[in-house]
């Protein structure tokens, strides 16, 4: 039982990646389309891309506590 | 097998290695009093900075300029960056160097009756549960210092919304009653901050610690190394994000 609630908590992380993915793809192309801002981009993705991991982080302790 | 190193994983809870009087005192405890002992070490150190700076002192320079870069390209203007980087570049410089200072080899084989006596700072929620609380209530007070008491309070329990609309028109007032409940939603918003910042740093460091271990016990050849390497990359990314989300919360707090 307790194996099937922490296999529960793992399926939370594929839409995360999902959409991790999809950020950083949108990112890139918005820095290749204007390669001036890039640098700035950069910053800003990077943020982006830990609060969206952050549903992850928070299934992977809820795995480790179960 | 010689192709496997087994390791024990940490727990969540960090276990208490003293107890003088009765007071436990963990491993994280005494490497965080490492870490700033060595950053008072840095900071005599660079007690005589020249005007034509030596080799060290460049670099020093360098990293102090890509910190305040950082965070005066979040905060919008070098005066408000000015103000803030003295807590928020020590938190970054003091999560930085707390993510790397397990990479120190031997650092975490050291152990006292039994047990390890240094525990990475970030790999324990009550350390990066206290750095954030700090930054937000450093947040909420430099909120206050500029508005005041009664306007800080002001932005969260709207009722000034609510009394102004309803003289204008019935509609506005409805509206103020809108904003009224979205004030308090903040409330439990600026709670959620604290919890999801020392999450998501603690959950970075400890599943990195966990999978390491958990690596090295799949295969101890050249793997881990892969995965350390990867490691190094990540706490830096933490360190970044936590000091650049804390910026964006200070910039959303004293803005308007």
């Amino acid at each position: 039982m307790r194996f099937l609630a922490k296999a529960l908590c793992t399926l939370s992380f594929g839409p995360v990646a999902i959409g991790e993915g999809i950020l950083i793809g949108k990112a890139f192309e918005a820095m290749g389309r204007n390669p001036e801002i890039a640098g700035d981009m950069f910053g800003k993705m990077i943020v982006g891309t830990a609060l969206a991991e952050s549903t992850a982080i928070y299934a992977l302790v809820c795995f480790f506590l179960l | 097998m010689f192709l496997r190193i087994s390791g024990t994983q940490s727990s969540i809870q960090p276990e208490a290695v003293f107890q003088p009087f009765g007071w436990p005192i963990s491993g994280t405890c005494l490497l965080s009093w490492l870490i700033i002992g060595l950053l008072i070490i840095l900071i005599l150190a660079t007690r005589h900075l020249k005007l034509r700076p030596n080799r060290q002192q460049t670099l020093l320079e360098m990293i102090y300029g890509l910190i305040f870069g950082l965070i005066a390209q979040l905060t919008g203007s070098d005066q408000k960056a000015k103000r803030v980087f003295p807590l928020f570049g020590s938190l970054f410089v003091f999560i930085l160097i707390s993510n790397y200072i397990a990479y120190i080899p031997g650092i975490s084989s050291l152990s006292w009756n039994g047990q390890a006596l240094f525990r990475t700072p970030t790999n324990d929620f009550n350390t990066t549960f206290g750095l954030a609380l700090l930054s937000l209530f450093y947040i909420q007070w430099s909120s206050i210092r500029q508005f005041g008491l009664f306007s800080h309070i002001g932005k969260y329990i709207k009722l000034a919304g609510i009394w102004r609309g309803f003289r204008q028109s019935l509609s506005a007032g409805l509206m103020g009653i809108m904003e009224f409940a979205i004030g308090l939603m903040d409330i439990v918003s600026e709670c959620a901050r604290a919890i999801s910042l020392s999450l998501r740093l603690f959950g970075n460091v400890f599943a990195g610690e966990v999978l390491t271990i958990i690596i090295m016990g799949a295969f101890a050849w050249l793997l881990p190394s892969t995965w350390m390497a990867m490691g190094l990359l990540s706490g830096l990314v933490q360190a970044v994000v936590f000091t650049s989300l804390v910026s964006v919360y200070y910039t959303l707090a004293v803005s308007e």
